[in-house]
């Protein structure tokens, strides 16, 4: 249990790495070294949880109860391709994106 | 009382639009002034919630450009009310910040330039302060309405969670996002509540309750939470403590498990769900447009993603690493209990009484204090409006002193669609109280 603590109070540079491919961003060289260090300090602090005690305590994905809301299952007619496409490249309603 | 919003003729339209313009260029309150002639009472909109043919920026790079083409549920009831939006308010990048100062031309503090606005709504806090008989909406996350309003000398109120539609808002973190209200005035701020509050299909998450106003007379200080702060604030909330003791409050002093853990569970829970919400902004639908389509797919989007500030980009990785499956358990789902264990705890004493406490534990600081303080000392800022803002309980700040110039803010607390008791509250509070402001216009 100690090893797994010691491994993630510190984000290692490969860990770090792989966070920045899989999150899409890329830093310039002062962005790199400042948020690196950040966000060690950062994952420190939210580790102030790893002691607490809640069992039994259920969790809370909203504040309030939200109650189930289901449409009616019909087609409805409402003329949004032009809000849709208003602010996007486009081509003949299609969008203008990168290949995959 | 009654409701009363600025509302203008021709000839006055004009130069007010002169007189706004000259002050937005030295306190940088507005991204986005609308010179055409409103008709109807004057409002101003944080520029994270879409009005129809405006730019909505959020402050953001990467939204440069993006015009929608609708309108957000709550600025639609109020437009069919007879306002009329005069433009969108400076904010921190998505709402990331405490201090106003995420953005790339921050809002100045009314009083003194040389202090923060106050985040993320600083803009509306600003706009407030500045407009005669103003109301701004503004959104809270953790903290941005109550914040701005407390260092501007203006109240900010926040409803409860679902209370408003969130249909039209930019999302930060949809399991906190609240659209409220930042005004100067008890009786403007319950009309454009109560012209917002209820269902909406195009939101599953807003509710149809009815918000009620159940005053208690009881006011419970969380000691735990209050013991942290700035001494002199202490110092001038005792007296605030004692002249509603006057009031015939009866004021207790109580502890409450859990809090200490609010702030790093809040920035958990929001830091994740703004790692997906801002998966959105990929170069070719909103904003800022990646014009080379001979980028493969991951260049594409990282090329779009430089847009971000620093804090986005900070906040996104670190959303994205505490998503993961091997760690879920030890932040995600630990933050999601906490709240869980704080929302019983505070309802308790929400049950027959309102909680109450300094909005901030500082006073309003110098830009300069904080412009190069760590993440976590800013985050750690936030230990006064967080609690209430994780737990969706209904929460208004309200200028209470002024010292040396400059406001202090309270903010106090009620039960889960209690809201318009603090409304009550302020009236009240308003029949002893003299706003103060530097300078107003219209």
């Amino acid at each position: 249990m100690l090893g797994i603590i010691v491994l993630y109070l510190k984000m290692e540079k490969g860990e770090f790495e792989r966070l920045l491919k899989t999150a899409r961003i890329e830093l310039d060289e002062e962005e790199y070294s400042s948020i690196e260090k950040d966000i060690n300090e950062i994952l420190r602090f939210f580790d102030k949880l790893e002691n607490v005690s809640l069992e039994n305590e259920e969790l809370a994905f909203h504040p309030v109860e939200i109650p189930e809301k289901l449409r009616d299952d019909s087609t409805e007619n409402k003329n949004e391709i032009e809000n849709i496409f208003y602010n996007g490249e486009n081509y003949r309603f299609y969008f203008l994106g990168p290949k995959i | 009382m009654t409701a009363k919003f600025l509302s203008l003729t021709d000839s006055e339209y004009a130069i007010f639009i002169s007189q706004l313009k000259q002050a937005n260029e030295r306190l940088n309150a507005f991204n986005f002034i609308d010179e055409n002639k409103k008709s109807g009472k004057i409002i101003s909109v944080k520029d994270n919630i879409c009005v129809k043919g405006m730019p909505a920026t959020a402050s953001s790079k990467i939204l440069q450009g993006y015009m929608p083409g609708f309108n957000a549920t709550a600025v639609q009831r109020l437009e069919n009310s007879g306002f009329s939006v005069i433009g969108k308010t400076n904010m921190d990048e998505f709402g990331f910040g405490s201090f106003g100062l995420n953005s790339e031309h921050p809002a100045k503090n009314p009083f003194n330039e040389e202090y923060v606005a106050g985040g993320s709504s600083s803009g509306s806090a600003v706009a407030t302060a500045l407009i005669k008989e103003h109301v701004s909406i503004a959104e809270s996350t953790g903290g941005s309405i109550s914040a701005p309003a407390a260092f501007c000398g203006v109240v900010g109120l926040t409803p409860t969670y679902g209370a408003i539609s969130r249909y039209g808002l930019i999302d930060y973190a949809s399991s906190l996002d609240k659209i409220g209200f930042i005004g100067k005035s008890a009786d403007n701020l319950r009309d454009v509540m109560e012209k917002t509050v209820g269902s909406d299909p195009k939101d599953t998450t807003s509710l149809s309750n009815v918000i009620s106003n159940k005053n208690p007379h009881k006011l419970y200080v969380i000691d735990n939470l209050v013991e942290n702060i700035d001494e002199s604030i202490k110092d001038r909330f005792e007296d605030l403590l004692a002249k509603l003791s006057a009031k015939d409050y009866e004021i207790e002093h109580v502890n409450v498990d859990y809090l200490e853990y609010s702030v790093p569970a809040y920035y958990i829970l929001s830091m994740s769900e703004a790692s997906t919400n801002l998966a959105k902004y990929q170069g070719f639908k909103y904003g800022f447009k990646v014009k080379d389509f001979s980028l493969n797919y991951n260049e594409f989007f990282m090329s779009a993603r430089k847009q971000f500030g620093k804090e986005a980009k900070r906040r996104v990785i670190l959303g994205t690493f505490i998503r993961s499956k091997s760690i879920k358990q030890r932040y995600y789902e630990k933050a999601l209990a906490i709240r869980h264990a704080i929302i019983a705890r505070m309802k308790k004493f929400l049950n027959d009484g309102f909680i109450i406490m300094p909005s901030m534990p500082i006073f309003t600081p110098k830009i300069s204090e904080v412009s190069d303080i760590s993440p976590v000392e800013a985050y750690s800022m936030d230990m006064l409006t967080v609690p209430p803002n994780l737990c969706g309980f209904p929460h208004m700040s309200f200028p209470y002193f002024y010292e040396k110039g400059m406001p202090l803010g309270a903010q106090i607390i009620t039960d889960h669609f209690n809201d318009y008791s603090l409304l009550d509250f302020l009236s009240e509070w308003e029949s002893g109280f003299k706003y103060k402001f530097k300078e107003e216009i219209g």
